[in-house]
């Protein structure tokens, strides 16, 4: 079985369970292996956008630094946080020489980082091993079914890390979502922002913009809204509660990640998730009961 | 042509171009950054705006403005533009020039109550609110 470094991060063991359980569970059925790196930090989060902070970027390379040492040149994210993150970070420590030379410096505790380590997506190994083999480990197809995907920023921007060619316009989940049997909708705000982290300061501004994306969404009549990264889950599923508050009229849709809808289709029995905010059982007993 | 300035002023627009590595002046005011902000009605300076107003030296006009703490960095706008300006680097250069006033505007216990947020959330705010 093929094994690949993995990098969950922060979230991924706090409200981000169910990406990587689920993750865990597809992967062992499509034939590879995520092995969580036995040390690792926080990515940073964000990649640092001043010239001169490098402090910022530490954690990222630090990271790289402990893929660095299984002797394996590839790291896995299921976060677009901490993939955008790392390879971002990753990017400036090769072209541009002051930076790299004042980290090394600065860490001179650590082994010499390369530069080496490719930070991919867990979507990229899926569309390495190919929707053909997906489509054989479907066991539920989802006949009848609509669903939006929703891509956020950082799997997409700055378009030099775009994990697909068209950063405007992307397909990847539009594949898988074809591959698991599904019909996948056209929404105009799959790839706008969800409001990242001002859900803390400003709830309401978070709220307007899972309001866009929602009515995109609804418009097309979506049964299920997919996502790849932990804090858009949470923004799309939690702040759809703000909106029903303000507009009682909203028709709320759920939010899954596309691991744990990939699980659905892939297993006999109901997976065992966290509970969302905008229940997902009615979508889950359509798809079990089909 | 870029106006001559001079003073304090110089050294803001310095300031402004090392931090972010960009240059406000190569904007012609297209538009394509607002028209693609996600977060654009919450903004009191449009981010075309933002440029318009640094190219004719209202560094305190922007420094006070409620756009630089609303943009979270999706890069809509810098994939857009034509002259490939990356705004959010100039937003993230003018809160840095307020926060590194010795400067903290988050504090976690202002959240403590008010919900359960991702880690990756509270992480990030420490990066955009404290220098």
């Amino acid at each position: 079985m093929i094994e690949y470094n993995y990098f969950p991060g922060c979230t991924l063991k706090t409200t981000g369970k169910d990406l990587e359980k689920s993750a865990l569970k597809i992967s062992e059925k499509l034939g590879f292996k995520l092995v969580e790196l036995p040390r690792w930090h926080c990515c940073g989060t964000v990649a640092s956008l001043s010239t001169d902070n490098k402090m910022h970027s530490l954690g990222a390379i630090r990271t790289m630094i402990r893929v660095q040492e299984t002797g394996d040149e590839k790291v896995v994210s299921l976060c677009s946080i901490c993939y955008n993150t790392l390879k971002r970070v990753n990017n400036v420590f090769n072209t541009d020489p002051e930076f790299k030379d004042a980290v090394v410096k600065f860490m001179d505790d650590e082994p010499e980082y390369q530069g080496n380590v490719e930070s991919i997506h867990f979507l990229q190994i899926l569309r390495e091993i190919g929707f053909d083999k997906i489509k054989s480990a479907v066991k539920r197809p989802l006949n009848g079914m609509k669903i939006a995907p929703y891509y956020g920023c950082l799997l997409l921007r700055p378009k030099e890390i775009s994990i697909d060619e068209n950063y405007e316009s992307p397909t990847i989940l539009e594949e898988l979502i074809e591959t698991l049997g599904a019909e996948p909708v056209d929404n105009p705000y799959k790839i706008e922002c969800c409001g990242s982290y001002e859900t803390v300061h400003n709830p309401q501004q978070v709220a307007s913009m899972v309001f866009n994306i929602i009515e995109g969404a609804g418009k097309v009549d979506a049964d299920l809204i997919i996502t790849s990264c932990p804090l858009c889950h949470f923004n799309l599923d939690n702040r759809q509660a703000i909106v029903k508050q303000i507009n009682p009229d909203f028709m709320p849709i759920p939010v899954l990640y596309f691991t744990q809808l990939m699980e659905l289709t892939f297993s006999e029995q109901k997976p065992e998730w966290q509970k969302n905010v905008i229940p997902v059982d009615e979508f889950v007993e359509k798809v079990l009961n089909k | 042509m870029q106006a001559s300035l001079t003073g304090h002023k110089k050294e803001i627009e310095e300031k402004i171009m090392s931090i972010s590595g960009e240059n406000f002046y190569r904007c012609y005011q297209c538009g394509e950054c607002s028209s693609g902000c996600p977060a654009g009605f919450e903004m009191d300076i449009l981010p075309n705006q933002i440029n318009a107003n640094l190219q004719i030296g209202e560094f305190e006009k922007v420094l006070q403005s409620k756009t630089i703490w609303i943009c979270v960095a999706c890069f809509e706008c810098g994939t857009r533009c034509p002259h490939n300006i990356d705004i959010a680097r100039i937003n993230e250069a003018l809160r840095q020039i307020k926060i590194r006033k010795n400067m903290d505007l988050f504090n976690i216990w202002d959240v403590a109550n008010t919900g359960e947020f991702p880690t990756v959330a509270l992480v990030a705010s420490f990066r955009k609110f404290t220098a």
